[in-house]
């Protein structure tokens, strides 16, 4: 075969490759443009005047991007706590368990996915104005809790199951109890897994968007309601700029996740 | 090292899941600084009896004693036992080091002590460069040995070790049963061994309990099992090739084999419904006189050839030293003594007295 042969038969590869960096990269760089306009209208292609004004606006220690920040931070930060306290023993309990049974509790975490989200969410306001969480932080963070707890238990679930019960009977033999076997045997072999569906969890966390809305709005303003906001009143400078800070914790995951879920436990997510 | 001496009492234990029995009655006894191997195929039960031993697993009946104490609902912390799993069960997250001293940092033992009984232990299982690597660094071999060198560390007098051989390949395997039983000799501790090898039972046991569905078949030491089998399967699990078990027949004036058309008597009595047995290595090659048989095939071993013949319709394997030239179809004549002869019922398979006549000449 000769080379532009070669050449050619690598061309769909190529377009393919094309296409796909395209429909990443496309979005992204459109807001880097707009992060960088300080204006920006019809008919020109590229903003006509650049600046980082809004950069300014955005880190203004009193301006609303960096509270709600700190307030999409926290609320990350808490829901995670409250998955794992849930997550840990509930994960442990179940990789222990026969698989029907397993089955089953893990398919009753799901169920609130299997709902249209809105409706959920209308529902769970009403009830929440009940108890007065409506517009509190507590309110928001049991919600994303709700949300959170179905990657958590998975994954969880799924990384203790990995680990080969005889090291416990191991760790119980060599005279541990119950409680340190766990902590020195197995949750340092579950850690990785663990990690990874915290840091799942503190992501979904900092996306919300529905379930903060309906039951934070408007006492509680996180990064994405500021977004919404921010886009609603047409200021895509903010929005962008917005945008691009609830990007960073994503692209961090990725790197870490990558080392931290080994192949043997991802296999078993969801068995 | 020394070890206080202890032994254990099985009695009557069983285990249950559901409809399913795994160990039903099982009773046997080891005696301090014995090796006692539980033997059987597989699903036969041997681990979970090692199971509940350990207190790894609750059991459905019967009771456990160890030093005389029972310990049938005892924690494992609290048996005096240590434990070598089929998986090894070696700590990932661990170095070598840190996985021998794990029992004793819990039972807190001080480190000069640790450090020092370390020694010890990683110089007699020959793992004193490799404390720094982790679990997955090493080969299966040494693997092996970390878990032995968890388990003796603890000088416990009692050991349990379930197939802690069956992932070595045949030259190591052997090398580390002479080196386990070398060990528990020196250490005077009490071994019950889990195997499904019976060549690593003959070899290493001073008791074996064979089991098979759950119960005893039979139990003794390696000698009177292999010389006085109880039933059919004990003859046919020690030995290899197996015990040859031959159908004989009602005939004038005795039993005789089975389709054999020249028969001759082989026993006096009973012949319908018996099988006699008989080891390939009993079986002798005669110049005249015996039973004819048709040689089929040879398999040469290096020390001996087993050869394997057709008695009438019926297959025979005898042992013969050196190698053996085979002319396929040739007629072999054979004989053995009186005394090595067994009889079986068919039906029951177990052993009955019968006089055997001797075939040779
Ligand atoms: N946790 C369990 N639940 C239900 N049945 C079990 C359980 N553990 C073992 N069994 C059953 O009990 C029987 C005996 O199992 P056991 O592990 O003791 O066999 P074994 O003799 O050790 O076999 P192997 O040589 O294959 O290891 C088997 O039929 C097995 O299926
Ligand atoms: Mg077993």
């Amino acid at each position: 075969m000769t080379p532009l042969a070669l050449a050619l038969r690598r061309v769909p590869h190529a377009v393919i490759l094309a296409v796909l960096a395209f429909a990443i990269l496309g979005p992204i760089s459109n807001l880097l443009l707009w992060a960088f306009a300080e204006q920006w209208y019809f008919p020109y292609k590229l903003p006509v005047t650049w600046g980082t004004r809004y950069w300014e606006v955005v880190f203004r220690p009193s301006g609303d991007a960096m509270a709600s920040l700190g307030t999409s931070v926290a609320i990350a930060c808490f829901t995670v706590l409250v998955c794992l306290a849930v997550s840990v023993p509930a994960g442990y309990a179940l990789a222990r368990l026969k698989l029907p049974l397993r089955a089953l509790i893990m398919l009753a975490f799901l169920l609130p996915q299997a709902f249209p989200n809105l409706p959920v969410y209308i529902n769970v306001a009403r009830i929440f104005y009940s108890f007065d969480l409506n517009g509190t932080i507590l309110g928001v963070v049991l919600v994303h809790a709700v949300h959170g707890l179905v990657y958590s238990v998975w994954i969880t679930t799924a990384s203790f199951a990995a680990i080969d019960r005889s090291l416990e009977e191991a760790a119980r033999g060599m005279g541990a109890g119950p409680l340190r076997a766990f902590l020195t045997v197995t949750l340092p072999l579950a850690l990785p897994g663990i990690m990874a569906s915290a840091i799942f969890v503190f992501l979904e966390s900092l996306d919300e968007f529905t379930g903060t809305f309906f039951v934070g709005a408007p006492e509680v303003t996180t990064l994405p309601l500021l977004l919404y906001t921010a886009s609603m009143a047409g200021n895509y400078q903010i929005a962008s700029i917005t945008a691009l800070i609830l990007l960073v914790p994503s692209v961090l995951f990725m790197l870490v996740v990558q080392r931290f879920l080994r192949a043997d436990v991802l296999s078993k997510v969801g068995r | 090292m020394t070890v206080r001496l202890r032994g254990i009492q099985v009695e009557s234990l069983s285990k249950s899941w559901g409809n399913t029995q795994a160990v039903k009655d099982v009773t046997f006894s080891v005696e301090s600084g014995q090796f006692l191997v539980l033997l059987g195929p597989s699903g036969c039960g041997k681990s979970t009896t090692l199971r509940m031993i350990a207190g790894l697993e609750p059991v459905s009946g019967g009771s456990i004693h160890i030093g005389g104490n029972d310990v049938t609902h005892a924690p494992p912390a609290r048996r005096g036992l240590s434990m070598v799993f089929q998986s090894y069960a070696l700590f990932p997250h661990l170095n070598v080091a840190e996985n021998i001293l794990f029992g004793l940092k819990v039972r807190k033992v001080g480190r000069a002590e640790r450090d020092e009984r370390l020694k010890r232990v990683a110089d007699m299982t020959g793992l004193s460069e490799l404390l720094a690597r982790k679990p997955a660094q090493l080969s299966g071999g040494q693997r092996q040995r970390v878990a032995l060198a968890r388990a003796i560390i603890a000088e416990h007098p009692v050991c349990l070790m379930d197939e802690p051989l069956s992932n070595l390949d045949a030259k190591l395997r052997h090398e580390m049963r002479v080196e386990i039983r070398a060990l528990q000799q020196r250490l005077g501790m009490t071994v019950i061994y889990v195997t499904h090898d019976q060549v690593e039972a003959m070899s290493m046991a001073d008791k074996v309990v064979l089991m098979r569905h759950g119960r005893i078949e039979q139990q003794g030491s390696p000698e009177e099992m292999y010389a006085r089998p109880d039933t059919v399967f004990t003859a046919t699990f020690l030995g290899t090739p197996p015990m040859n078990l031959i159908e004989l027949a009602d005939g004038a004036g005795g039993a005789v084999i089975k389709g054999m058309t020249d028969a001759s008597v082989v026993a006096a009595g009973q012949g319908d419904g018996r099988l006699l047995g008989v080891r390939p290595e009993h079986v002798v090659l005669l110049d005249e006189g015996g039973l004819t048989a048709r040689a089929e095939s040879a398999d040469y071993h290096g020390a001996d050839t087993v050869v394997t013949a057709l008695l009438g319709s019926q297959r025979i394997n005898l042992r013969v030293p050196g190698r053996f030239a085979l002319e396929q179809g040739a007629e072999l004549r054979l004989g053995w003594r009186a005394e090595d002869v067994h009889f079986f019922d068919f039906e029951s398979g177990r052993r009955c007295e019968q006089d055997a006549l001797p075939r040779v000449a």
